[in-house]
């Protein structure tokens, strides 16, 4: 998982096995867990850096979609 | 208001009736007192020269508005000036809004319409939480955090709600299995 846009994609697959039930909803729960300790990570660094106001790209968060 | 204008070639176009100044209105041809003449602030006297009397400038004015060759000209700058258009109108209407006019405007409205209000803001505040807008989602990060939610970037934001999505997909399943055992 190299940045958050892939997340997105990732949990937003998670979802739709959940719905199909190609996966258990503990697998399912575990990886929604991971998904959330990966956002607040970012969300962290992101307050940071806003308290030391600084405005580095953190590489997770700025990612050019390809259209 | 300066006396000259009325002295010299321009002294036909005033007299004073029962004590009070009027003017010559150039387009009805009648004597109209000076409070209803037209402003013209660059124009010799203060007031405008021509088709000076009030009715008489907004009748012209309607008629200009509403020749087909002046509509046509309008649209057509206006479509191609869409941009110039938006952020005109976005400014009359912040100035609506922040005016004493706009502000009562909207008071007498909300005094009328409070029931309206207050229901349109529940349902509007409903769909925002059922859909899980961006604004909610924002909402939801902002939670215990400095930042403001308009501070995150859309990427985080759209993962956001992702996960919400998902979480809510297996709140729903527990409920359905807690529902079942019992």
């Amino acid at each position: 998982m190299k940045d958050v846009v892939e997340l997105r994609k990732y949990l937003s697959e998670v979802f739709d096995e959940l719905r199909s039930g190609s996966i258990s909803a503990n697998e399912a729960s575990e990886l929604a867990n991971i998904a959330g300790k990966m956002i607040n990570s970012a969300k962290v660094q992101m307050e940071y850096h806003a308290l030391r106001k600084d405005e580095p790209k953190i590489k997770f968060l700025h990612v050019q979609e390809k259209v | 208001m300066s006396v000259i204008g009325r002295v010299g070639r321009h002294e036909h176009l005033y007299k004073v009736i029962d004590g009070e100044e009027h003017k010559l209105c150039a387009l009805c041809k009648q004597f109209v007192v000076l409070a209803n003449c037209a402003l013209g602030k660059v124009r010799f006297g203060g007031r405008r020269s021509y088709g000076n009397c009030k009715p008489c400038v907004s009748k012209k004015r309607k008629i200009y508005r509403q020749a087909p060759r002046h509509n046509e000209v309008k649209r057509a700058w206006e479509a191609a000036n869409r941009d110039k258009v938006r952020v005109g109108n976005k400014i009359a209407t912040a100035k609506y809004f922040c005016s004493e006019k706009g502000k009562a405007t909207r008071a007498k409205y909300m005094a009328v319409h409070a029931d309206k209000k207050r229901e349109y803001d529940r349902r509007y505040s409903k769909e925002k939480v059922k859909n899980i807008s961006d604004a909610y989602a924002r909402q939801m990060l902002a939670d215990y955090s400095p930042l403001k939610g308009s501070q995150f970037p859309q990427e985080i934001v759209n993962a956001k709600r992702e996960l919400m999505k998902l979480r809510r997909e297996l709140k729903g399943d527990q409920y359905e299995r807690r529902s079942r055992t019992t």
